[in-house]
C-alpha cells in the first residue's frame, strides 16, 4: 500500500481538495481524533500543504500518553520505587511523560526492580512466567485498538493463575469524548477523522450520532498519507451534498460491525468506569476496569495504590484546551517557552504524537 | 538538577549542553572548542578517543572489541586523518569469563588489522563485581593529517552522499537487548573507513560518521553552521528491509537509529557524481547515495529539512531523548 | 493510538500464537482476536496481535481508485 504515500498521488488528492476548498468555508477545520493521524500528517510534512489547500488540521485527544491523568503515572512510578523485586512493564512513550515525581525513564528503581519496555503486552506476560520470584505490573494504557490485546493477556494469566502479574490500567474509549467535543458549546470542529484501527474494533456504529444528530461530516481513516487525504475529500463531498454521515475509506480494513470477537473479550475483562481526562475533565463511562472476579490481577487494588486521578494540568499549561481543538500548540503560553521537547511540562509536548511535540519537532515548512 | 542522568550519554540535546557547560567551559582552547571528531594538532597530528560501554557487548556483526577500533579509526577518517596508531584501556569486571576476554581481543585484533593500525599502549583494570557492567573499552587514536576539512568552501549546490544503508547498529543493539517479539536480519553495520581516505583528495568539503542520534543530528550540526539551509531527499535514503519494517512495527524514526560504519560526506557539486562512483567501487560503499544539497532557496539559514516521500517538506530537529518502541 | 502495519501470516500454532511476515521480518504475533487465520492470510498486527485481516480486494480497489489520482496530477504539469 505504498503507492499511499507517493509523491504524484498525494500531489493530486491535494489539488483535488484545493478546487473543491474554493466553494466551502474556508479553511475547513477537521480533527484528526488519534493521535497515530496526527504523527502521519507531521512525518509527511502534509499540514502545510493541507493549510495551502484550505484545510486547517486539530488534533484531538486520541492520545491516550496525553490524556492519562498525572496521578497514574506517579502511581507508575511510585510501584517501581517502593517495592523490591519488582518489574513495571510499559510501552515507550509512557516513559517520558513528567510528573512531580520525574518520569519513569529518569527514575530510579528500588534495589532488584527495575523498568523493562515492551512492544506487546505478552512479553509482559512472559516476564511473569520466567520471574515467579518478581511482582510484575503491566502499565496498559490504550484505546479500543490496545484494549483487547490486553484484555486477551489477561485472560490468560487468569486461566494460568498467574499470582505474580496485574495490570495498572489506563484504558479509554474514543466515542465518549468526541460526544464531549460536539456537545460543547466552544465546538468548532466541522469534519472528523475517525481512527482506522480504533474503528476495526468497535465499528462504524459508535460514531453514527455525530452525523445524525449534529451534522458533522466523518470519516474512517487509514495511516498513510493517502488514507488521510481521500478521507478529507469525502468530508468536503458530504458538506457539498450536505450529506453527513460516517464515511468509510478505510475498508480494506475496518468492517461496518467492526471485530466483534475483540469487543466480547473487551466485555469478559473490563467493565465501563467514569474517567477523569487529562485537559478534558470527567467524562462518564469514558474508562475501563477489571470486572470484579479479575481484582487479583488489579494493581490499583492489589497494591492498595488508592489513586485519586483529577484532570488538573501543570500549572499555566493548555493542554486540554489544544486537546480539544481550541487552540493550536503556539497560542498556549508556554509553548516553545518552558515547554519544549527537553523539558515538557504537560502531556502535549511529551508524546510523540503529543500535540505539541509533533509540531515543534516536524514543524512545516512552504517548499516554495 | 544535580544529579547526572542517563539521558546525558544518550547523544541528545542534554549531553550536548553537558559538553558545552562543563567540558567546553572548563577545559576551552582552540583545539577542544571545535568540537570535531578528532582534534587537528600542530604537526599534523590527528588526535581522537572514545570509551565503549555497549550493551550486550556481542551482537549481530560485531562485537565491544570492533566498536572500539572502528569507532575511533573512523573519527579519524572523517576528519582527514590516516589513522596509524591505538592504545586500548580495558575496565574489566570481576567475574568475566575468560572466553568472553579472549574473543573480544580477537575482535580487536582483527578489526585492527582491517584497518591498518597497531595497538601500540594500553591499561588494564579489574573493578568489583556490580561496579563494571561486565566490561568497558577505551580507545584513543593517532594519525597523520592528510587532508583539511573545508567546511567554509561549502557552497548551495554542493552535494551530501550517504555512504550505504542507514540505522543497522542501532537496530542490531536495540533487538538484542530486547527481541520485542521480532526476528530479522539486522546487523551491525559496524566497520573501518579507511577505503574513504583518497577521497580527501578528490572533492570532500566534510564528512562524518552517522553515528549517535542517526543522520538528523548529525547534519544538524553541520547545518548549524552554515548559512545555507540542507535538503535531504527522502526517497534517496538508503535504508535495509529490516532497518525499513522494524522502525515502522515499532515507530522508531531512521533518520535518528545510529550506524557504526558509515559516513555522510559533502561534496562539492561538479566532483559529486565522481565521489559516488569511487565510493560504490568499495564493496562497504556499493550501496551509497546522494541524498540531498545544500540550499539557499528553501527554508531559513541553518535549517536541516526533509523532503518527505509525499512532497512535504518537515524541518529535522537533532535527537532530543532515547528512541524507544511505541504501540501508538 | 494505532500503530498497526499490514503483515502476511506465515505460521500459526493450536494455542492461536504464531508469526507474520513484514517485508522480511518475522513478528511474533497472537491471533486470538480472529477467526480461521492460515498462513498466506493477511493482517493488521498491533501490539504484537492481529487485530483485524486485510481484505486483498478492498485493498487492490483502493489502489486502483488512488492511481487515478497520480494521473490527474500528470495533467496538470502536461497543461504547464
Amino acid at each position: 500500500m505504498r503507492e499511499l504515500r507517493n509523491k504524484n498521488v498525494i500531489q493530486g488528492l491535494l489539488a483535488e481538495i484545493k478546487k473543491k476548498s474554493l466553494s466551502l468555508p474556508h479553511p475547513l477545520k477537521i480533527m484528526e481524533v488519534c493521535g497515530t493521524h496526527t504523527m502521519v500528517i507531521h512525518r509527511y510534512g502534509l499540514r502545510n500543504m493541507l493549510s495551502q489547500a484550505g484545510i486547517e488540521m486539530l488534533s484531538g485527544p486520541g492520545c491516550p500518553v496525553c490524556i492519562t491523568p498525572n496521578e497514574i503515572h506517579e502511581a507508575a512510578i511510585k510501584l517501581v520505587t517502593e517495592n523490591k523485586n519488582f518489574i513495571l512493564t510499559t510501552f515507550g512513550d509512557m516513559t517520558r511523560v513528567p510528573t512531580r515525581k520525574g518520569s519513569i525513564q529518569t527514575t530510579v528503581p528500588k534495589k532488584g526492580s527495575q523498568v523493562k519496555i515492551v512492544y506487546s503486552p505478552f512479553e509482559s506476560l512472559n516476564t511473569a512466567k520466567n520471574n515467579p520470584d518478581k511482582d510484575v505490573v503491566i502499565f496498559g494504557v490504550g484505546f479500543e485498538t490496545t484494549i483487547p490485546a490486553i484484555a486477551v493477556t489477561l485472560k490468560y494469566a487468569a486461566q494460568n493463575n498467574l499470582k505474580n502479574f496485574s495490570l495498572l490500567s489506563a484504558l479509554w474509549l474514543i466515542p465518549p469524548p468526541l460526544k464531549a467535543i460536539v456537545e460543547s458549546k466552544e465546538n468548532q470542529i466541522q469534519g472528523f477523522l475517525y481512527p482506522g484501527h480504533v474503528s476495526a474494533i468497535i465499528g462504524a456504529y459508535p460514531y453514527h450520532f455525530i452525523p445524525e444528530k449534529y451534522s458533522i461530516p466523518g470519516a474512517i481513516t487509514g495511516f498513510e498519507p493517502g488514507d488521510i487525504l481521500m478521507s478529507i475529500s469525502s468530508i468536503q463531498n458530504q458538506i457539498i451534498k450536505s450529506k453527513p454521515k460516517v464515511d468509510n475509506t478505510y475498508t480494506r480494513v475496518v468492517k461496518p460491525n467492526g471485530n466483534p470477537a475483540a469487543v466480547k473479550v473487551m466485555g469478559e475483562m473490563f467493565q465501563k468506569k467514569h474517567s477523569h481526562w487529562r485537559g478534558l475533565g470527567l467524562i462518564p463511562n469514558s474508562g475501563l476496569k477489571l470486572k470484579h472476579e479479575y481484582k487479583s490481577f488489579d494493581a490499583e487494588l492489589k497494591y492498595k495504590l488508592n489513586i485519586k486521578a483529577k484532570s488538573q494540568d501543570l500549572p499555566g499549561c493548555r493542554c486540554g484546551d489544544v486537546l480539544q481543538g481550541i487552540i493550536s500548540p503556539p497560542d498556549c503560553p508556554l509553548y516553545s517557552n518552558q515547554c519544549t521537547p527537553d523539558s515538557p511540562q504537560g502531556p502535549c509536548m511529551v508524546s510523540y504524537e503529543g500535540a505539541c511535540l509533533a509540531y515543534f519537532k516536524y514543524e512545516d515548512r512552504d517548499r516554495d | 538538577m544535580n544529579k547526572i542522568s542517563l539521558e546525558m550519554g544518550s547523544g541528545g540535546k542534554l549531553m550536548r549542553d553537558f559538553i558545552d557547560k562543563y567540558i567546553v567551559n572548563t577545559f576551552s582552547n582552540p583545539f577542544l572548542n571545535e568540537l570535531a571528531d578528532s582534534a587537528l594538532l600542530p604537526n599534523n597530528i590527528g588526535f581522537t578517543t572514545d570509551s565503549y560501554v555497549v550493551d550486550p557487548i556481542f551482537f549481530p556483526g560485531g562485537d565491544i572489541g570492533s566498536l572500539s577500533v572502528n569507532g575511533t579509526v573512523n573519527d579519524l577518517v572523517v576528519s582527514g586523518v590516516k589513522p596509524e596508531f591505538l592504545s586500548l584501556s580495558l575496565i574489566i569486571e570481576e567475574g568475566l569469563e575468560l572466553d568472553s576476554i579472549k574473543k573480544i581481543l580477537k575482535s580487536v585484533k582483527n578489526a585492527a588489522e582491517e584497518a591498518e593500525v597497531l595497538i601500540t599502549t594500553g591499561d588494564t583494570k579489574v573493578v568489583k563485581q556490580g561496579q563494571g557492567d561486565k566490561i568497558f573499552i577505551n580507545t584513543a587514536g593517532v594519525g597523520s593529517v592528510i587532508a583539511r576539512p573545508s567546511p567554509q568552501k561549502i557552497r548551495p549546490g554542493d552535494k551530501i552522499i550517504a555512504t550505504g544503508t542507514l540505522g543497522e547498529h542501532s537496530l542490531a543493539i536495540m533487538l538484542a537487548r530486547e527481541e520485542f517479539g521480532i526476528e530479522t536480519n539486522a546487523h551491525s553495520d559496524c566497520a573501518p573507513l579507511n577505503y574513504l581516505l583518497p577521497l580527501w583528495k578528490k572533492g570532500p568539503l566534510w564528512m562524518r560518521d552517522v553515528t549517535r542520534g542517526g543522520l538528523a543530528t548529525v547534519l544538524t550540526e553541520l547545518s548549524d553552521k552554515l548559512p545555507y539551509s540542507i535538503i535531504i531527499e527522502e526517497d534517496k535514503i538508503p535504508l535495509s528491509s529490516p532497518v525499513q519494517a522494524a522502525s515502522e512495527l515499532l515507530g522508531i524514526d531512521p533518520l535518528y537509529l545510529a550506524c557504526e560504519g558509515r559516513a555522510l560526506l559533502v561534496v562539492a557539486e561538479e566532483k559529486a557524481e565522481a565521489v559516488l562512483s569511487e565510493i560504490r567501487n568499495n564493496k562497504k560503499g556499493k550501496k551509497a547515495e546522494i541524498i540531498g544539497k545544500i540550499d539557499d532557496k528553501t527554508g531559513k539559514p541553518g535549517e536541516l529539512l526533509l523532503s518527505t516521500l509525499s512532497g512535504g517538506l518537515r524541518l529535522l530537529e537533532p535527537l532530543t531523548s532515547e528512541l524507544l518502541p511505541r504501540i501508538c | 493510538m494505532c500503530l498497526g502495519i499490514p503483515a502476511k501470516v506465515i505460521e500459526i500454532d493450536e494455542n492461536n500464537q504464531g508469526k507474520v511476515d513484514y517485508l522480511g521480518t518475522k513478528v511474533s504475533t497472537n491471533f486470538t482476536l480472529l477467526e480461521d487465520v492460515k498462513p498466506g492470510d493477511w493482517v493488521i498486527v498491533h501490539a504484537g496481535f492481529a487485530i483485524s485481516r486485510l481484505n486483498e480486494q478492498e485493498a487492490q480497489e483502493t489502489l486502483e481508485l488512488i492511481r487515478e489520482y497520480s494521473k490527474f496530477t500528470e495533467n496538470i504539469r502536461d497543461e504547464k
